[in-house]
Order: C-alpha cells, then structure tokens, then sequence
C-alpha cells in the first residue's frame, strides 16, 4: 500500500498511486453510490487515515461513476494497474533507475529494455486532471507565471509546471518524436534547455509510405544507440523481445475492443475512454496488457449477452468522438450515457487502424521494422504526421463502420494543426457519410476554459436537436 | 525613377508590372510558403519564385471559415488572399511544413482556392542531422524532378549553377546592405532597409541585383542618420510589411537589424558548390544547415548565439521580439531568447501582435516604454 | 390556456406568456446582481401583465445559458432548438436562424419542418456578440442602442481590423485619438461585428432564408453588414421582439412536450 512520500520530487506518481488504492478499496465495498454511505462526508471518516486526503482530492462525480455498476469492472482495472504501475515506478526509481520523459506517441518497449524508468510527460497532466477537482492547473499556471503563452496546450504545461514546482523527478533525458506539433517540440526544447538535459528527437517523416517507413526504422535504432550512452549499456534483444511480446498482447486486445466496439448496441461504457490513453502510453509494460484484457473481457461479456451500456428505455445515440475530448471530466462519458442514451463508439484520439499488425519478435531488424510501424499508427502520429487525407478517411470509416449518427468534436484550444482542418474534416465526413457534426472549444486539459457544466449545457443543447 | 525608389516601391501583386511582364512572356511563376524553399531551382528551371505574402490584407472573413481564431493572423491573411484571387496569378505553389499553421493550408488551399493548378509539398525534418539533411536532400531532388516535369522544362547543371550565382549575388548585396547599418550613424532606416529586402521577392532575383547595386552606391553617398534614440534589433514571428518598424523609428528607434525569416536570416551562408559537385546537394546543404529558425528543435543554443552575434555586431541597445497570436513557435522563443540575453545585459521587449497590426496605441505605448528604457540620451 | 417561457441568457432575462396564438405578455431585464431574483421578478412581471398567476400556468420552459437559475419546476429545452421552433413558427419559409445574443452567436440551419439540420455556436470571443458592442459604446460615448443606426458606405467607415475584443476596444481608442469621427468607428464595429457573423453562416453553407434574432439584431448596422458580405437579405421577425425568440420557444417547446405527453 503506497504511502506519502517525504519526497518531492514523488508528489505526483505517490498521489497516483494512493488513488488507485483508494479505489480498489471504494469499490471491494457494496455499495453503488456515495449518498449510500451518507454522501462524501460520512464516507471519508470509514476510510484509513492515510486515503482521507486523497479521498477530498479525488473529484466526487468520479466517485460515483466509477460506482455504478456497469462501470465497475473497468474501474477495477484501472485502479488495480494504476496503482500497480506506481508501485513498480516507484521501486525503480529507488533503485536509482534514470527517468526518461517521453512523447506519447513513443512506445516504450526500448526503453523498458534499457532499463529506464519511462514517464509519459503528457500522462502527468492527463492523469491529474482526470482524477482531482484540482487538476493540473497548478503545473499549468506555473509555467504560464514563467512567462509562456496561454496558447501552448495544457497537456505539456502542466507536466512542465510540475518539473518547475519539482513535484516530479528529475529526468535524464526527454524522448520526442517530431510529431504532432509545434506546441509540443517547443516545450520539450525548453524543458531540456532548462534543465540541461538531452533531447532525444526522432523525426516522424511526413508520409505514410515505406519510404518513411524506412527512415523512421533508421531513426529508432538511432535513437537507441543515444539511449544506449545514456543508460550506458547495450540493448538487449532478449528484453526488447519480452516488452514487444506485452505490447503485442496488448494491442491484440485493443484491436479486439475495437472491432467489438461496431455492435449494436455498443458493449462498452465512455467514462474510461480518455484514460485508455494512459496504457496507451505504457504499451509494452504488464499494466497495460492487463488493464486491456480486463477491458476486452468486459466488453466481451456484454456483447455474448447482448447487452449495452444506456438505461433501459433509451434510444441509443452513436457518437464518435474527434481530436481531444476533455481528460477533466470523465464522468462526463457516464454522463451521456445515462441522461441522452449517446454512448462513444470511438475516437480518432486512441484509434488504431483496422489492420493493425503486431510486431515481428524474430529478430533485432523485424522488431526494430515494427516498432517503427507501430509509431506510424500511434495516436497523434497518425492522425498529424501526414496529409491530412489519413485523418479524413480515419473519420469517415469510423463513421461507417461504427454506424455513427454524429461526430462530436472537442476542440482543443492548443491545436493549431486541427483548427486549419477543422472544417475540411467536418465537411468531408458530412459529404461521404451524411453524419453531421458538433464542434466546440475547449481545453482538453484545463477546465477553466470551458467548464464541465458548460460542456454538459452544450451537450444538452446539441441532444434536443436530435 | 531611382534604384531605391523602384525597390522602395513594393507594389501590390495586382499592380505588380514584375508578374505582369512575366506572364505575358508565357512564364511560370510559383509561390513558395516558407524560407526552406529552394528558391535557385525555380529560378535554374526558368520559374520565378514568389514568397507569399500578405501585405495590406484587411480582413480574414473567407479564411476564417475555414480556419479558426486559433489559426495566427499571418496564416489566416495568407489563405485570405488566396480564397480571395489575390493569387490567380500563380501557376503553382511549393509548401513546407514549416510549422502547423502554413502546413496545413495545403489540403485547405487545394480544395478550396480553385486557381492554383499545381501544389507541392516539400518536407523538412525537425532537427539539424546528417541523416535529416540525407532525407531533405532527397526531398530537394524529388522536388526538382516534379516541377520540371509538371511544366515541361529542362533543368541543367549549368543552369542550376547560373542560378546559384544569382542569388550568392543578392547575399553579397544584402550583407553589404547590413554592414551599412552598422554604422553609428546608419545611412537607411530601418523602414527602408526592410522595403529593400521584402522587394528581393516580388521581382526576377537578376532585375533585383541590378538595382539593389545601384541603390547601394546612392545609400553609401549618404549622410548618416543621427538623430535617433536607440539602436534596435527585431525579431520574431515573420513580418511582410513594414508598419511595425516605421512605429519603432518614429518613437525615436531606429532599426539596424534583425533576425527575421524575410529578413537577416536569407544571407547567413552562401552556396558553395565544390570543383564537379552537385550544384542540387550544395544548395540543399545551405538551406538546411544555415536557417536558424525556432521550428527546429535542438538548436536553441546556436539559435541564441546567432541573436547575441547579430545584436552586438549592429551594437544594438535592445531588441524587439514580437510574436503573433497563436504563434507557437515564436512565443517560446521570445521568452526563452529574453531569458538568455537580458543577462548579458542586451534589453528585450517581448510583443504579442497581430499580423495586421491595427490597435497601434498598444504597440506604441510599448515600444515607447521601452526605447525610453534604453535610449542613449 | 397559458404556456410560459423563460430565456435566462448572458447578459438578459427574458420571459413571455403565449396564449393560444400569440404572445399576450413579455419582459427583459438586464441580468444585474441575484439571477434567481431577476428572474422571479420578470416571471412575476409577466405573469401580472397577462393578469394570472404563475399557479395557473401548467406548461413552462426555460432555457438559456442561465436556465438553472430559473426557480420553479419547468421543462429544460436546448437554446438551439428552441430559437428553431420559434423562427419556424412565426416563419415557416426560414431555412437559417442566425441569433446574435450578449456573448454568444449561433447559426442554425434548418429543414421545411423546423427542424435543425446543423448548426454552429461561436467560440468563447466576446469579438463577434453584443457584449463588444457594450464595450464599444462607452469607448465612444454612445447609447449602445444608437449604434445600430450608424450606417455607413464602405471606404468612408473607420477600418476595425483586430479580432480580438481587449485589442479591439485598444484599436477604437486609437482611431479617437487619431481624430476619427465617432460615427464612422461606429460604423467600422458593426462592420466588424457582421463580418465575423457573416464568416459563421459562411461556415456553416447551405445558406438561404435567413432570420435574424437576439438583441444584436436590432443593430440595423450589423445585419446591413451581413447583407453585403453575403449578398442576401437578413429579415427580422415584425411580430416580435428579437431578443424574446429564445424565450418563445421555450414556451412552444414545453407546449409540444406536453402535447406530445
């Protein structure tokens, strides 16, 4: 059971951790629903001294979403491996292992074999402003206090924040692919500027073609000799093997839930969506192959028994979601299910294409190919890293295949790069498949910019036109 | 009419007697997005190279349908004249994926501004290596090869090697435009300078040559001016007129230099192409190893002393970084630059602006604060 | 019978009491200090006007950003679809609703039944709403309700060229400062504030038939702007207040939830 470090530089991964403690202890209890213990108040004073902070800092709705019943499996998974993952980062950290802050759309088996500590840099603000009322925007205004402008996204801002107010370890070097941003590439150059550490870039070529297939394959064993300085040891295939073989199976069943998703009605509930991200980022680590078996058998038991996700009675709305949603508030998902029947079919966001392929574990040269591969398809690298016609098709096959009636789009303030699309997106899928969309701003990160009661008003507003 | 009056000048594209007399001539004229865009190949393929620009635009009503106020004014300007006929002209257009903004305005322009028949897009990697130099380098290549077929030209050694003559020549010119700036009591304003330098790209690079050398004798017979308060550097998000700089000379600045993408940062290097080299190899190397441009990652250092270097070269009392609104790349970049110079004792004025620089009262009252801080008297 | 709405927007709240075929009673009340209690008060305003009590009326909608504000049990209908009800009703040849209000705009598309096909709200900019043009009057010392009257050719209207309200309100102190007439700025606003209403109906196509509602839409300058950029006409509704549409369609929505049971 983790415990509060007396380390700073632990302050973020301890609180992660306890959550998913916290958690796991909430929901072994049998009860559906705070207001059945006495409501918030009464709940905290039956938990061990050392969950009641954490418990007020955890948002309420939360709480209760991942209490409803059918959100409970999956919310087991996520705490179990949440706090799993913590546990085992926080031992390598003791062990002296070196921290590398990583892009995520990296996946990390290389680093995992170096033995590295890796750390998501956008899952530092994704998972806080998930979790707690509070978010990430203490990382967001300390940077923004540094002197740099509103307009970087939020996903980068708070962890830089962090580093800055030294709520997280120091790292050894920062990971980055070019892609997907300015915004992004920016931050990570300071970030290494200021804290005088490497910059490890690996160039995403703009196509989507064996050309750049080719060059990105050369990259990654480029950036693994760099790696290799650092960690001052060589890449072990054998443990390279071991990691692709947990991403392997990872992927397997994220390309399994994916393909489940198209039934109707759609077997799997929204609230988790945006935190898939989080494993997503950790592919190659046991978590997350264990948080997407416990998913795809979640959604495999629903579909046997034919079941769905939205209250009895209710029509149900197909939604798909486009680039960014709000991490702030995944209750909201819960939320659309159970007021308008609109359930999340799926997003551009976390999306692997159809015929995604596992790596090839023979050898150095196959494993390198397919990690190479792999990062084409990654979320953000797919979608931006090219012309924008693979983004485009992504939506209108999603729109098709999932039966969608509307796509809805959350805007993410920092995104430049979608906001010149935004309109040739909505009017192509419009033209091909007849599915209208809503677009709104919002900050994917930073909840003042458009609040979740905002967000639900826009949601109500866009359901009565339905 | 003078040189410098002709270059002075800057017609509007419409008014542009340059495009005219080109297109009447049955030539090819391709715009081009950004400053990684091998202007020697067009040129060597008989194609004049425009950089677009979008001096005077007023409003972005049909850009803004589809771009977003999240999209900087400069790309949004830019797609404006585009979706308004501004660039009928053209017979094609070489993007780069600069930065996100000018990047994506490929698929939009395509579907959407009906008179450009050719569109390219070139693509230059993040960072400055040998193995990202081999990837633009065949980007280069491929480049020259798409164009040449599309309008059926021939591309020889020798005419790539003319070529590069030509514009080492504009340079040389440029450079000895800007040692002349240095001088304590500078010749040309800054206003001037810069109208100068943004003519480079709205006429055949030979015609600009010639009269930039004779407006080089006219500008070494001056007297220098003396009368000013304080010697300043701008930098930041591009500019492609001229009206920021004439409000920092008449609050009493005058502007001796830059770090601008259309300004200082055309000449760093010239091209050198080696006794039975490959005049398209030396020509990639120049473009990609000597732009010291903030979408890079990795060079903030060398970015930062190429800053220091030019602001004391010029002797320059403090420097002006504007970034436009939404400008990601510049924004850090001010920040960051004025966090390295301000301890070296070189003053920084960091300035949100729009590409069309309407509230001039906020910018002046800056501007003013600011020369105030550094002035010399 | 009496059916009772309630639009509680950003800057006004609005109410009105349909009757069986008209508005037989309205109020708008600037949306100062307690909203609950502005609201009570304009409810209660209304609902002596029309000579009833609020007891007698069975069927009330709310809607409107402020809607949780309103006090009583109603039904809760979306801003969107209720200006579509209320447009359609009143104009059923109306194909897009264009409802410029105190901080936001939407731009509705609609079918030959009402319904809403698609629609755009604008983006979280005071530029392109009323709320500008507030900022505005008092930067030239006008009634905001006589700005709407100053319309001038263009070439002779001051140039507002920022999109950006705090730079916007810098842009108009400098065109005072530099002499400016205050009517040709005024006429340069509401150029303004049209041309970023005119570039949302652009985005969202399929234009025609277009009725304009909301407190801007009594700026006859702004909607003369949307004319010429677009090269259509703009009709307001004669029969009622703009800025009561939204509230008028809550009435009308809650009518047919109840019709509908």
């Amino acid at each position: 059971m983790a415990e509060y470090s007396d380390r700073k530089d632990r302050t973020i991964t301890t609180r992660w951790q306890i959550s998913g403690d916290l958690a796991k202890f909430i929901l072994n209890q049998d009860l559906t629903h705070l207001d059945d213990w006495g409501g918030k108040e009464a709940v905290r004073e039956i938990l061990p001294e050392h969950f009641q902070k954490n418990f007020d800092m955890i948002q309420t709705d939360l709480i209760n979403c991942i209490l409803e019943e059918k959100n409970k499996q999956t919310a087991i998974a996520f705490a179990e491996n949440i706090s799993k993952w913590g546990e085992w980062l926080h031992e390598q950290l003791d062990e002296g292992k070196k921290v590398v802050y990583h892009y995520f759309i990296h996946t990390i088996e290389p680093l995992l074999a170096l033995d590295f500590a890796p750390i998501c840099f956008e899952v530092l603000s994704g998972l806080t402003s998930a979790l707690y009322t509070d978010g990430c925007e203490e990382g967001i205004d300390a940077i923004e206090a540094e002197g740099y402008p509103d307009h970087l996204c939020s996903s980068n801002k708070g962890a830089a924040g962090y580093l800055l107010k030294g709520y997280i370890p120091q790292p050894a070097c920062f990971l980055k692919g070019s892609a997907p941003c300015d915004t992004s590439n920016r931050v990570y150059e300071w970030a290494a500027h200021k804290y005088k550490v490497p910059l490890i870039v690996v160039e995403a070529p703009y196509y989507m073609n064996e050309r750049a297939h080719k060059f990105l394959t050369e990259e990654i064993k480029r950036m693994i000799v760099k790696l290799e300085k650092i960690a001052g040891k060589k890449l072990d295939e054998d443990k390279l093997r071991h990691y692709i073989q947990l991403s392997n199976e990872a992927v397997d069943y994220l390309a399994k839930i994916q393909d489940l998703r198209k039934h109707v009605p759609c077997p799997d509930t929204g609230w988790h969506r945006p935190a898939d991200t989080i494993f997503t980022a950790q592919l190659g680590t046991p978590f997350a192959r264990d948080y997407f078996k416990a998913l795809y058998e979640n959604v495999k038991e629903r579909v046997d028994k034919g079941q769905g996700v939205i209250p009895e009675g209710k029509k149900e709305i197909r939604l798909a979601w486009g680039y960014t949603w709000e991490a702030f508030d995944l209750p909201f998902f819960n939320w659309l299910e159970n007021k308008h029947g609109a359930i999340y079919t799926e997003d551009t966001l976390t999306y692997f294409p159809m015929d995604t392929e596992m790596i090839d574990t023979t050898n150095m040269e196959t494993m390198l190919a397919g990690l190479g591969r792999r990062m084409m398809q990654m979320p953000m690298a797919r979608q931006v890293m090219s012309f924008s016609d693979v983004w485009i098709n992504d939506f209108v096959d999603i729109s098709r295949a999932y039966k969608v009636d509307a796509l809805a789009i959350g805007g993410h303030m920092a995104c430049k790069h979608f906001w010149a699309l935004n309109k040739l997106l909505s009017d192509k899928v419009k033209e091909k498949t007849g599915v209208p969309t809503l677009r709104f701003e919002m900050d994917m990160m930073d909840k003042r910019f458009t609040s979740p009661s905002e967000l639900k008003r826009i949601m109500d507003d866009f359901f009565a036109t339905f | 009419m003078t040189a410098i009056e002709e270059l002075k000048k800057l017609p509007s594209r419409e008014k542009n007697s340059y495009i005219k007399e080109w297109k009447g001539d049955g030539r090819n004229i391709v715009g081009f997005t950004c400053h990684y865009a091998p202007k020697e190949i067009f040129a060597a393929a008989g194609i004049f190279p425009y950089r677009l620009e979008a001096r005077g635009t007023k409003e972005t009503g049909l850009a803004d349908v589809y771009y977003h106020r999240f999209n900087c004014t400069y790309s949004r300007c830019i797609l404006q004249e585009g979706l308004s006929g501004g660039y009928a002209f053209l017979d094609g257009l070489c993007f780069l994926n600069g930065c996100e903004q000018i990047r994506r305005m490929y698929e939009v322009w395509k579907e959407h501004v009906p008179t450009t028949d050719y569109q390219y897009m070139i693509t230059v990697p993040h960072s400055i290596y040998d193995e990202g130099f081999e990837w633009y380098k065949e980007e280069i290549f491929r480049f020259k090869e798409d164009l040449t077929n599309n309008f059926a030209t021939r591309l020889t050694k020798g005419d790539l090697l003319a070529s590069i003559d030509v514009y080492n020549e504009s340079k040389r010119l440029l450079k000895e435009l800007y040692e002349l700036r240095k001088a304590d009591n500078p010749p040309i304003s800054g206003a001037e300078a810069m109208k100068l330098i943004f003519a480079a790209d709205i006429m055949p690079r030979e015609k600009y040559n010639a009269l930039l050398k004779e407006a080089l004798k006219e500008i070494r017979s001056r007297e220098g001016i003396k009368d000013y308060k304080a010697r300043i550097m701008v930098g930041g998000s591009p500019l492609d007129d001229t009206q920021l700089i004439e409000i920092i000379e008449s609050l009493g600045g005058i502007v001796v230099t830059d770090t601008l993408c259309g300004g200082s940062r055309n000449f760093q290097e010239f091209i050198e192409v080696e006794k039975d080299g490959d005049p398209l190899e030396a020509i990639a190397r120049c473009y990609y190893y000597s732009n010291p441009c903030p979408r890079m990652m990795n060079q903030f250092d060398s970015r930062c002393e190429y800053t220091e270097k030019m602001a004391r070269e010029a002797n320059v009392d403090g420097t002006i970084l504007t970034k436009i609104v939404f400008c990601d790349n510049h924004a850090v970049e001010c920040t960051m630059i004025a966090d390295e110079l301000e301890p070296k004792g070189i003053p920084v004025l960091s300035l949100e602006r729009e590409h069309m620089l309407t509230d001039v009262g906020r910018v002046r009252t800056r501007i003013e604060a600011f020369i105030e801080r550094i002035s010399r008297r | 019978m009496f059916y009772l709405g309630c639009d509680v927007g950003s800057m006004t709240t609005k109410t009105v009491i349909l009757g069986n075929k008209d508005v037989v009673a309205y109020d708008i009340a600037a949306n100062n200090g307690n909203l609950t209690k502005v609201v009570e008060t304009s409810v209660n305003k209304v609902v002596s006007k029309a000579g009833v009590s609020l007891a007698d009326i069975d069927v009330k909608g709310g809607t409107g950003m402020g809607e949780q504000y309103i006090p009583f049990d109603h039904s809760k209908e979306g801003i969107i679809k209720c200006l579509a009800v209320a447009v359609y009703w009143i104009h059923p040849h109306t194909r897009t609703v264009v409802d410029i209000g105190g901080l936001s705009t939407s731009v509705i598309s609609i079918n030959g039944h009402g319904k809403v096909l698609e629609y755009r709200t604008s983006d979280k900019c005071a530029s392109g709403s009323g709320f500008f043009l507030k900022l505005a009057a008092q930067a030239l010392e006008l009634k905001v309700e006589d700005l709407g009257n100053i319309i001038i050719p263009c070439g002779e209207r001051a140039h507002m060229g920022t999109q950006c309200a705090v730079f916007g309100e810098s842009e108009i102190v400098s065109h005072i400062n530099d002499g400016e007439e205050p009517e040709k700025i005024a006429a340069g606003i509401n150029y303004s504030l049209g041309s970023s209403v005119a570039t949302m109906i652009n985005r969202l196509g399929g234009i025609q038939d277009i009725v304009a509602t909301g407190g801007v839409a009594k700026n006859k300058g702004v909607l003369r702007a949307i004319e010429e950029i677009l090269g259509m006409e703009v009709i307001t509704l004669s029969s009622i207040d703009e800025q009561l549409v939204g509230a008028l369609g809550a009435a009308l929505c809650a009518q047919q939830r109840m019709q509908q049971g």
